[in-house]
């Protein structure tokens, strides 16, 4: 290097560090970007913060459209726990509410007689595997024949669980009676089919599907008039063990009550019946729940409950917080002593213990939301209060709080409009971040059954969950559908907070991460 | 903090016990005849300010925290929680055991590779795990890990079985529940880690060390790291004695016979005695979490040390 | 360097971690393999933590004693074909009536003797001579004696101690005479008390009323034995009554059955082994081997195969994982799983004795103040045609097909009540003609040549206590007598709550009341009654009580067991003095009376004394059957039709059975099940069973 005064270094050695000409250069300082906007931007270059937007935004919307579009006039136990339906056999594997089984023989000429006593509609017994035609109603469709861990032959086949539900008993009035008749030579299907003996032949007198010859002394084998059990083949035929009248016809319904009000005792084949009853074929998009009801009803009901709940829970602990730190930050001295005691006995109390105590005390008198509330707001609060009383002790001896206070400003006016906006962001995105753990907290409550939300015109997530958790193994769409929401509401709570964080911290203002 | 628990019992005590209690019943009046005389026998017939003094009387003077009526007749509440404790304590241990480190260095890690993909993996996956609650992916790796592949055990071994709490098959079949249990853990530590690691590397002093001459590494390991842990190791120390409280769900998922089950089942069942002894137990085990943190903090953070001006 | 010295040790950590997860990989299954050893996995949401046989409580505990305690006498199989079944001398070698030779015992223990008897007629049902088992023996080989019965029954009765089992034998149908005033503390002197010795394998025992014979062998099925040295050792004081520890960890029992009990860790699992001093064992080859001393379809058979019993705590949820892994050998599938299994080979099913109703308290004053507080308008349950309309609006198969493993009832005893079960195996009540009768009768279903139904079972099995436009109508007039009466007006809303059940509501629940609510209000249209909403209400500590009490004006719960005396069982509606009426609240049963038909007079008597007619000292105890039989239906229906009760279901239960051990028989008998453990037969020992999980690739399938 050369050796150079340092005092009189020559303009020529100089030049400015960029090749731009700085001088006159618009930096854009008139134009202001508040707060707001800043954040806002900021927000915006967060891709996982939208994303999470978006779907949080779509999950609402789908919790407040279902109930339009619900058909279900009233909770249909016989089609309860089914899977996803929209048509039997329909081209999208997943929506035709078919389960794969392994049946053994047995099994299968049972789920072959709903077919035949299906199509049997004049009730004569007559019919075999080989009529059975596609538009007769499919129940079962074999897919293979395996050897089960006894080495007995038993067949893989794919079943249509909602024409597994097949007959039921009903009882209606006369009326009812004539309704149906009408219908059925309308629409030209079949409702209704003859009733059963209740003879030796028949296992089970308030099973509706035991149409055929039972021995019930050989585990329900269907058995000819003989006596001999009938095996399964193509040209297999069941002996019917129809109700019939002295002539030998079938009877279709049986009567009691009062003569001139008389109801009727009549067997339905159930898919038929819910036509007749709701207009429409059952159509189920994400199958039903354990009670009965249309699943997307139920999770829409379990959203906007767990929702609500979140953001009333939120919102609440937010005010109270606010307050409580505002007073505590600002004032100081004893009061702050004394409120910190307060919150800090407070803050000890588990969670767990409130919320059961609660349950148990206030649910039978202000009902069980309000006392879950109650339990969650407790001791919520007290972290946002300590967040607002570190950021108010921060600030309150900052230079302009003091010159506001000398021109005269009132206490309230320098908490609402001088400090409090430094701590806005901190508090809208710890509040925000609460409602995360609620959603989590009362899912657990409700899976341990410490609470219990569901109703018939409500439910929550954790109970929905609760409720598949013994069998959800043979029903998994009753844990994943739930389970799937619940875990989408949270992640995209947490992105949405943690995107909020960052967007809202004013620190990180003009960094480019 | 004696103060604090004495308050928090008070408020147990006098919530369980002003609920409308009445005697269980007995399917035949000289039985429920023999049950009432019990109940009176054990006083919970009288008045809720004795029955509160001698309640407190006992516990001082015989550290007799009440006898179960439901959950093992006529034993000692107290006897009650000691059995219990072993599985949970062991099973927390061995899930933070595992947690910590693999939290640590995932969270070290993603700070270092900051919004490299790294970073945005392990961000990504963190989330995910801190977001499902604990007892779904439970029941997925009962139901992958033990029934379709047999790799482990879904339940843990009786003492019999095993052969006593620390054998190699007791660990053995504590796997899955410890695998349940640490993901959230190493979710929350890893999440924490990044989340104190990335402050401090973009701190004045981490500026200073580099333009001093240190290397990336060697900057990091002696100061960031240091800084970056004041608030870390902590929330390790309480997070040791948060395992006390046991989680109950996946306890009940996994058939330990833990301090969490108890609890749940004193709920059901409506014992109050094993139900205010655990509440006290974890009052106290969150009590004594704040002040050892407190403490620790003295001990960590020379700053605090030294008092704030 | 500090850096990587903590990253080899975190290292070194997790390969130890995972070298010790690989070891154990290796060595680590659940049982040892060993031939000829067959244990029976099975499974409970909660061990038994008490069973004390003199204050055991819950069902978990009464397992346990099953294991550990042989009875007197048991019930077994005698032919499977027919469903014949035997009394089997265990504990006792003879039971004998000997009532006939010790009258005098009668006077001296002070037996209850009905008035129109005189003492020295008496032939039979008093005093009963039980020769003991001479080769009983307890667990550490010390022998039973006569003394052991004696100072088990003297701790038992107790006055200090209240034990909850004591009331078996001072106030049921076996009851010893002057045991109460022993028990109640009126006397000190046990030798009052009608068990004494005869010698020391000999035991007389007079009951305070006359019984029969074969109920006297039924009572004899439960024992009351204890082992004296570990039942003074755990005395206890507990503030008032002495207890024991007995009977509550491995080193306070003593077995003297065909199994000990070897280990037990508290909500987790419980492990019983064969206990080599069961007199019933003899040793072959180094193993346990037993067979019956009677006959079984024709010859002598094996009994008490398995070798050892694991009892572990799990979910719904990990029990059946485990049993499709071969890990448990059996598993009750809940009503929602049915479905898959319902065909299954491996599927057993029975129904229980419980019938679930609802029951009420139709006090006005209790209604009124139940009205102000968190009812509305409960005051219409006071009017009796409400109630038969709530019957009648219940579309019983709806509300048990909305909820698997329910069969409808419209009855108080269901079919598996049993009245002359000793004599006659097929003797159920429900399915007597004049059981049939009554209900017919009740319900208003004729039959005849020229009716609807031709014959009685057709009327009967026609009944589905339905019938909407008879419950409409009474609804109807219902609310026309309550508008008169000035208790309701006309078009106001109704809401009840019912007090449903001790645990925490769950869907099923939920499903079942919504049901209730729909058809209520579908009967109760245009009738004048406005909207009724009835609330369920969980979490109840004792809902049987709370009821009578005026906290509730429904309650929702069920009577069972006892089923081999029905004759008895309507005590728990209407005899306060010996049980916790769930209708107390309705009416005083000691007050009130009833008229009945017996053949052809007409008898009046108090509801209370009517239960008591037909058993201990009551006048009806020795009537023929057919006496009994109407006397019972007669006030079944009269019982039913006040309305305070309504039934609606009843329970039934299935277990699957693994393939790696079979029942005696597949038919269901309500004596002796389907065989039990006694009788539970093995196609795989323990090692054999492992190999078959091995070949299957632990994957077992059972549709």
């Amino acid at each position: 290097m050369e050796k150079n005064s340092v005092s009189n270094i020559p303009k020529e050695l100089l030049q400015p560090a960029d090749g731009n000409n700085v001088s006159g250069t618009n930096f854009g300082t008139e134009h202001h970007v508040g707060y707001l906007r800043d954040a806002w931007s900021r927000f915006r270059k967060n891709k996982a913060s939208i994303l999470a937007t978006v779907i949080i935004a779509l999950i609402v919307i789908f919790a407040l459209i279902i109930p339009l579009f619900s058909t279900q006039r009233s909770l249909d136990s016989y089609y309860a726990k089914k899977g996803p339906y929209i048509a039997s056999q329909s081209s999208i594997p997943l929506f035709d509410g078919g389960q794969t089984r392994t049946f053994n023989s047995r099994g299968l000429i049972h789920a072959y007689s709903i077919a035949l006593g299906a199509c049997d509609t004049t009730g004569s017994g007559n019919a075999r595997i080989s009529d059975i035609t596609s538009d007769c109603r499919t129940v079962i469709t074999p897919i293979e024949k395996v050897l089960d861990s006894r080495q007995n032959g038993k067949y893989k086949a794919k079943i249509d669980t909602y024409a597994e539900v097949g007959f039921v008993y009903m009882q209606i009035s006369k009326a009812e009676y004539e309704n149906i008749r009408k219908w059925e030579q309308e629409n030209s299907a079949t409702i209704l089919f003859p009733l059963i003996a209740n003879n030796e032949y028949n296992p089970n007198p308030n099973d509706a599907n035991y149409w055929y010859m039972a021995d019930t002394t050989a585990k329900n084998s269907p058995i000819d008039i003989n006596g001999n059990i009938i095996k399964l083949s193509q040209n297999m035929r069941l002996y019917d063990n129809y109700l019939r009248d002295l002539d030998g016809n079938a009877v279709y319904f049986t009567q009691s009550g009062s003569s001139d009000n008389p109801s009727y005792k009549v067997r339905v084949l159930y898919k038929n019946y819910y036509t007749y009853i709701n207009g429409t074929p059952p159509r189920y998009i994400l199958g039903t729940d354990s009670q009965g009801y249309d699943m997307a009803r139920r999770l829409s009901e379990g959203i906007r409950l767990s929702l609500a709940l979140a953001l009333s829970v939120s919102l609440i602990n937010l005010i109270i917080g606010a307050i409580y730190g505002a007073i505590e930050g600002y004032y100081g001295g004893i009061p702050d002593l004394v409120l910190e005691r307060i919150s800090d006995i407070l803050s000890c109390v588990p969670f767990i213990v409130v919320a059961t105590l609660f349950q148990i005390h206030l649910s039978d008198k202000v009902g069980k939301i309000p006392s879950l509330l109650f339990a969650f707001v407790l001791t919520g609060w007290i972290s946002i209060a300590s967040r607002v009383r570190t950021q108010f002790y921060r600030f309150k001896t900052q230079e302009y709080v003091m010159s506001a206070r000398t021109l005269g400003a009132s206490d309230k006016r320098i908490i609402l409009k001088h400090i409090f906006p430094n701590a806005l962001g901190t508090i809208v995105t710890s509040s925000v971040l609460i409602i995360p753990t609620v959603i989590l907290n009362e899912s657990m409550l409700s899976f341990l059954g410490i609470v219990s939300l569901g109703s018939s015109d409500t439910t929550s997530l954790g109970t929905l969950l609760s409720e598949a958790s013994n069998i959800w193994t043979s029903y998994p769409h009753l844990m994943i559908l739930p389970a799937l929401v619940i875990s989408l509401l949270m992640i995209c709570f947490n992105l949405f907070g943690n995107g909020l964080r960052d967007a809202l911290n004013p620190s990180l203002r003009g960094i480019d991460s | 903090m004696f103060f604090t628990l004495f308050i928090i019992v008070t408020l147990c005590f006098t919530l369980i016990r002003a609920l409308p209690s009445s005697p269980p019943e007995g399917t035949s009046v000289a039985q429920s005849q023999i049950i009432l005389e019990r109940w009176d026998a054990l006083g919970y017939n009288q008045p809720l300010l004795v029955q509160f003094g001698i309640y407190l009387k006992n516990i001082v003077t015989k550290l007799d925290f009440g006898t179960s009526w439901k959950i093992s007749k006529t034993r000692p509440a107290l006897d009650i929680l000691i059995e219990r404790l072993p599985p949970t304590i062991i099973v927390n241990s061995y899930a933070l055991m595992l947690s910590i480190p693999l939290g640590i260095l995932l969270g070290i890690w993603a700070a270092i590779r900051k919004n490299k993909w790294q970073d945005h993996l392990i961000s990504t996956v963190v989330m995910f795990f801190v977001s499902v609650p604990s007892y779904i992916y439970a029941f997925l790796l009962q139901y992958f890990l033990f029934f379709k592949l047999g790799w482990f055990e879904q339940t843990i071994y009786s003492l019999s079985d095993a052969g006593g709490w620390f054998t190699g098959k007791m660990l053995y079949s504590m796997t899955l529940p410890v695998l349940a249990l640490s993901f959230g853990q190493i979710a929350g530590l890893c999440r924490f880690t990044r989340a104190e690691l990335t402050e401090a590397l973009t701190s004045d002093y981490m500026l200073l060390a580099r333009a001093k001459g240190l290397s990336y590494s060697q900057a990091t390991t002696r100061h960031a790291l240091k800084n970056a842990m004041v608030p870390i190791l902590p929330m390790i120390i309480s997070s040791f004695i948060g395992i006390l409280g046991g989680s109950l769900v996946i306890e009940s998922i996994f058939s330990i016979p833990g301090v969490g089950q108890l609890y749940v089942q004193s709920v059901q069942q409506r014992d109050y005695d094993v139900f205010m002894l655990n509440s006290i137990f974890y009052t106290l085990t969150g009590l004594l979490a704040g002040i050892i943190v407190d403490i620790s903090y003295g001990f960590i953070d020379p700053r605090i040390r030294m008092g704030e001006k | 360097m500090k850096k990587s010295i903590q990253r080899f040790i975190l290292a070194l950590l997790m390969v130890s971690i995972l070298i010790g997860t690989l070891v154990c990989f290796s060595g680590c299954s659940r049982n040892k393999e060993m031939k000829g050893q067959y244990t029976y996995k099975t499974y409970m949401s909660s061990l038994g933590t008490n069973w004390n046989p003199h204050s055991w409580e819950v069902n978990a505990d009464s397992l346990m004693l099953e294991y550990l305690s042989t009875p007197l006498v048991g019930v077994s199989v005698s032919n499977s074909k027919e469903g014949i079944y035997t009394w089997v001398f265990e504990m006792a070698e003879s039971i004998t009536d000997v009532t006939a030779q010790h009258r005098d015992d009668l006077a001296k223990y002070k037996a209850s003797i009905p008035n129109a008897q005189s003492p020295d007629a008496i032939e039979k049902g008093y005093v009963f001579e039980i020769k003991l088992n001479k080769n009983a023996k307890w667990q550490n080989g010390e022998a039973i004696t006569a003394d052991d019965y004696i100072y088990s029954m003297k701790a038992l009765l107790d006055p200090k101690m209240k034990n909850y089992r004591a009331n078996l034998y001072y106030s049921e149908e076996s009851a010893i005479a002057g045991a109460r005033n022993y028990y109640e503390g009126k006397t000190s002197d046990f030798s009052s008390v009608g068990l004494y010795k005869a010698d020391d394998y000999t035991i007389r025992y007079v009951t305070q009323n006359p019984i029969d014979y074969n109920y006297f062998l039924n009572a004899c099925t439960s024992n009351w034995l204890v082992y004296e040295k570990l039942y003074e050792q755990g005395k206890r004081d507990a503030g008032g009554v002495i207890v024991t520890n007995y009977g509550t960890s491995a080193e306070t029992t003593m077995s003297y059955g065909p199994y000990k009990l070897s280990s037990i860790q508290t909500a987790k699992q419980a492990v019983f082994e064969q206990n080599p001093n069961w007199y019933g064992y003899e040793s072959k080859d180094g193993k346990l081997i037993s067979y019956t001393n009677f006959d079984i379809d024709g010859s002598k058979r094996r009994q008490y195969q398995t070798t050892k019993i694991i009892i572990d705590v799990m979910d719904e949820q990990s029990a059946k994982n485990a049993f499709l892994r071969g890990e448990l050998s059996e598993w009750s599938p809940s009503a929602d799983e049915l479905s898959v299994y319902s065909s299954s080979d491996r599927l057993y099913k029975n129904t229980e004795t419980y019938t679930m109703s609802l029951f009420f308290n139709t006090n006005k004053d209790v209604l009124r103040r139940l009205d102000a507080q968190s009812n509305k308008n409960s005051i219409v349950l006071s009017n009796k045609k409400f109630r038969q309309a709530i019957s009648l609006a219940i579309n019983r198969s709806k509300f048990v097909g909305a909820t698997s493993g329910y069969v409808p009832e419209y009855a108080l005893l269901n079919k598996l009540y049993f009245y002359d079960i000793y004599n006659d195996p097929k003797s159920s009540y429900r399915n007597s003609d004049t059981a049939m009768k009554g209900i017919c009768k009740l319900y208003g279903v004729e039959y005849g040549e020229d009716k609807t139904h031709k014959t009685l079972t057709d009327a009967y099995n026609s009944i589905s206590g339905y019938d909407e436009n008879k419950a409409k109508s009474l609804m109807k007039q219902a609310c026309d007598e309550l508008v008169a009466a000035g208790l309701y007006k006309r078009g106001d809303a109704i809401s009840i709550q019912i007090g449903w059940s001790k645990g925490a509501l769950s869907a099923d629940d939920n499903k079942q009341i919504s049901l209730l609510n729909e058809f209520l209000n579908s009967a109760a249209a245009g009738s004048g009654f406005g909207k009724i909403t009835l609330a369920a209400i969980g979490n109840i500590e004792n809902r049987y009580a709370a009821v009578p009490a005026g906290e509730y004006a429904i309650g929702y719960g069920a009577w069972g067991g006892a089923a081999f005396y029905p004759f008895r069982n309507f005590q728990v509606y209407m005899d306060p003095d010996q049980y916790s009426i769930n209708e107390a609240g309705c009416y005083d049963p000691k007050t009130e009376t009833i008229t009945l038909d017996v053949g052809g007079e007409k008898i009046t008597k108090t509801w209370q004394n009517w239960s008591r007619s037909m058993t201990g000292a009551g006048e009806y105890a020795d009537s023929d059957i057919e006496t009994k039989l109407s006397i019972l239906s007669q006030l079944e229906c009269a019982f039913l039709e006040t309305y305070y009760r309504i039934p609606l279901c009843s329970l039934t239960t299935s277990t699957m059975l693994s393939y790696q051990c079979d029942y005696y028989t597949e038919q269901y008998n309500i004596m002796y099940g389907f065989g039990g453990i006694r009788l539970l037969s093995y196609n795989y020992d323990d090692a054999q069973w492992a190999a078959y999980l091995k070949k299957q690739k632990n994957s077992l399938s059972y549709e």
